[in-house]
């Protein structure tokens, strides 16, 4: 009997399949094609060289990045690492509204994925390159909590970091002397930490800020290699371009398609959600100030000072670029109404494994993202640029079934999606 | 098993068949070493374009902002890189120094100024901006002159065009009393 409904429900399901979706094959117009074509991974150039980072396509420093990416002791309490808040298994992200390293950290932690195509790194883009971006977190109090002294000890002292160091960078100094090169020294806000630095000599500075900044260097290697791969949107677009219908069939179905086509046009996303990596690297203020219990920011109006001003900036002496290549610094936009409250365009690649969303984690469905667009709410801080959408409800689900579509797996050597052996 | 449970079942496989695409991703995520994803994809036929029809445009602020957001690009859309200003004080040409005009890359331009009659002008105040007149959205980085090249040449360092699409760049320029400005438009794709 069992087996016989089995075999009833079969017929009844081959049925359906065979009768009940009318083809999915779509007319895309010509411009549309274009559009879709801009968005395929396909599109995305090589990642171009880093001026600023002269190891940063070299593969040992890649490896050391790696290692250091991961290590728990390059933090003050020795239980913080990147990758602590960049989890390799969240699509490089911690699945928390707000992030938690040694302290409560004001910002949600976004992906590292394909973001070394951007100029700007941070929500409120407040550094300019991938190296020096990561010299931020490790002597935040509230995320790694550790100084420069301390990690740059570190690197002496285990043999494995000493010598792949030196293979990349030449000699590393001795830094036993504790009254010349305390345990606890670096630039930051913490009085002792401040005091122990300003004790040291000027060239013994220069000395740790070197091996510092060269840390960076070596973890942006890495994370250079830490890149989307396709997804089954890119499939679906793939089948477009080549007119092929069946393959279309296959990897779109009708709620996704429609999906698309509200995203590029009417949901107006691709204004700001645009090329293989769905974002346009720039800042906007979209009024998510107008959600309770944000956490009052600016964002880019500070974040571009801060970036001008940046210890290791393009500019800077620890920089291997050229004045010449600091274009984006140089002529970024410091002042203007529409930074007030404005932040980095984030991907919208492997949203399933993102949430929850936003600088600080405001909104932890897709739905309530969609929703939240369609209302286009009043910013409490700056100007929103939104305008409401008026999608149905139908459309709102048909445009988060697109959404999903954008997850794929991460190109990078696989070693590298886990901790180092 | 009753009458409802087979039905249950049987939607569960229609649904499977009909909704659910293939799971492709496995195939995809089989990737063992580092390959580019361009190796990984297959290059589609090339296809024809057709004009550009974005999307709806969104406020905008300051005055980085373009004039009113158009809903369409005029159909004779006017491409010329040199032109007189609009009250006709001024030659006006513009030369990009990256060729082709990438997306995405900072590069500079050159400006060439002169009287109508085709005299050089080499002591003019530039001013830059621009964005996209379907969007409503400025430039993203803040274009200036940052050199006199002689000979009525002006060095514009610092654009970058971040989408495909048809843009604008407003030149403002200003001798003495006389002040008036040019707008060029390039399509990117
Ligand atoms: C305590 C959690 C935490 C730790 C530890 C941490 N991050 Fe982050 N990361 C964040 C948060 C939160 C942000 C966004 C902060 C902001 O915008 O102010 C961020 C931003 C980033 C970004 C910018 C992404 C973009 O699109 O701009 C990169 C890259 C990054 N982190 C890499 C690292 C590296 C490398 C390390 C280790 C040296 C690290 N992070 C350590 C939480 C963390
Ligand atoms: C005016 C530019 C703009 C438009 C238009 C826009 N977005 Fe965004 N989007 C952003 C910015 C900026 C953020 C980050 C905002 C923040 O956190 O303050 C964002 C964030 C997101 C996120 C969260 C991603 C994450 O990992 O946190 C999703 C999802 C998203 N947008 C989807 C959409 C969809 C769908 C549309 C169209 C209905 C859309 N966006 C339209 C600029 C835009
Ligand atoms: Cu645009």
């Amino acid at each position: 009997m069992q087996w016989k409904a089995f075999t009833i429900a079969g017929v009844i399901a081959a049925f359906f399949a065979a009768t009940a979706q009318p083809a999915q094959v779509q007319d895309w117009s010509g411009a549309e094609r274009d559009i879709l074509k801009s968005f395929w991974i396909g599109s995305l150039p090589p990642l171009a060289k880093d001026p600023s980072n002269h190891v940063g396509d070299n593969a040992n420093a890649a490896k050391l990045g790696h290692k250091l990416f991961f290590d728990k002791r390059l933090s003050g309490n020795g239980e913080v690492a990147c990758a602590t808040c960049h989890q390799p298994d969240k699509a490089f992200t911690d699945g928390l509204p707000l992030a938690q390293g040694m302290g409560a950290v004001p910002r949600h932690s976004p992906t590292i994925i394909g973001t070394a195509y951007s100029p700007w790194f941070f929500w409120d883009g407040r550094k300019d390159s991938q190296w020096s971006q990561a010299l931020g977190p490790m002597e935040s109090p509230v995320e790694h909590g550790g100084t420069r002294t301390h990690f740059a000890k570190i690197l002496v002292s285990d043999p494995a970091y000493h010598k792949a160091y030196e293979d990349i960078f030449g000699v590393l100094p001795d830094l036993l002397d504790n009254r010349r090169f305390p345990s606890a020294a670096a630039p930051i806000d913490d009085a002792t930490a401040r005091a122990a630095w300003t004790g040291m000599t000027a060239a013994d500075r220069q000395t740790i800020t070197r091996i510092y900044s060269n840390m960076g260097k070596a973890i942006s290697a890495y994370e250079r290699l830490i890149l989307p791969g396709p997804s089954r949107f890119d499939r679906y677009v793939e089948a477009v371009l080549n007119d092929d219908a069946n393959a279309q069939e296959q990897f779109f179905n009708k709620d996704e398609i429609d999906g698309l086509r509200l995203f590029i046009g009417k949901g107006n996303c691709t204004q700001c959600h645009n090329g293989p990596l769905l974002t346009n690297n720039d800042f906007h203020n979209t009024g998510l100030s107008s959600i309770a219990d944000t956490p009052e920011d600016v964002g880019r109006a500070a974040g571009v000072k801060s970036a001008k001003t940046d210890e290791f900036s393009c500019l800077s002496q620890f920089s291997d670029a050229d004045d010449g290549d600091c274009g984006e610094l140089k002529f970024a936009k410091v002042t203007g109404a529409e930074l007030v409250g404005s932040f980095k365009t984030p991907t919208l690649r492997n949203l399933t494994q993102t949430a929850p969303y936003m600088h600080a984690g405001q909104l932890s469905t897709l739905v309530a993202v969609i929703e939240f667009y369609n209302r286009a709410p009043t910013a409490k801080l700056g100007h929103s640029e939104l305008l409401p959408l008026d999608l149905t409800a139908r459309e709102v689900g048909q445009m988060e079934k697109f959404l999903l579509t954008l997850d794929g797996p991460i190109s990078a050597p696989r070693d590298y999606l886990a901790p180092p052996r | 098993m009753s009458r409802f449970g087979t039905l249950v079942i049987a939607a569960f496989f229609v649904s499977i068949f009909s909704l659910t695409p293939p799971p492709v991703a496995a195939k995809m995520a089989a990737s063992d070493g580092h390959t580019s994803s361009d190796e990984k994809m297959k290059m589609p036929k090339a296809h024809g374009h057709s004009d550009h029809s974005g999307h709806k445009p969104t406020k905008m602020h300051g005055d980085h902002s373009e004039q009113k957001p158009v809903k369409k690009m005029p159909k004779d859309l006017d491409m010329a890189m040199d032109k007189l200003s609009e009250h006709g004080k001024y030659k006006v040409s513009m030369t990009s120094r990256l060729n082709p005009v990438a997306i995405n890359k900072m590069h500079g331009w050159t400006l060439q100024v002169s009287k109508p009659d085709g005299t050089p002008i080499d002591d003019a105040k530039v001013k830059i901006a621009g964005g996209m007149p379907m969007h409503g959205h400025a430039l993203p980085t803040m274009p200036r002159v940052t050199k006199g090249l002689g000979e009525g040449k002006y060095l514009v360092e610092g654009v970058r065009f971040n989408m495909a699409g048809w843009w604008k760049l407003k030149i403002t320029i200003g001798t003495g009393h006389h002040m008036d400005n040019v707008t060029f438009s390039l399509v990117l794709k």
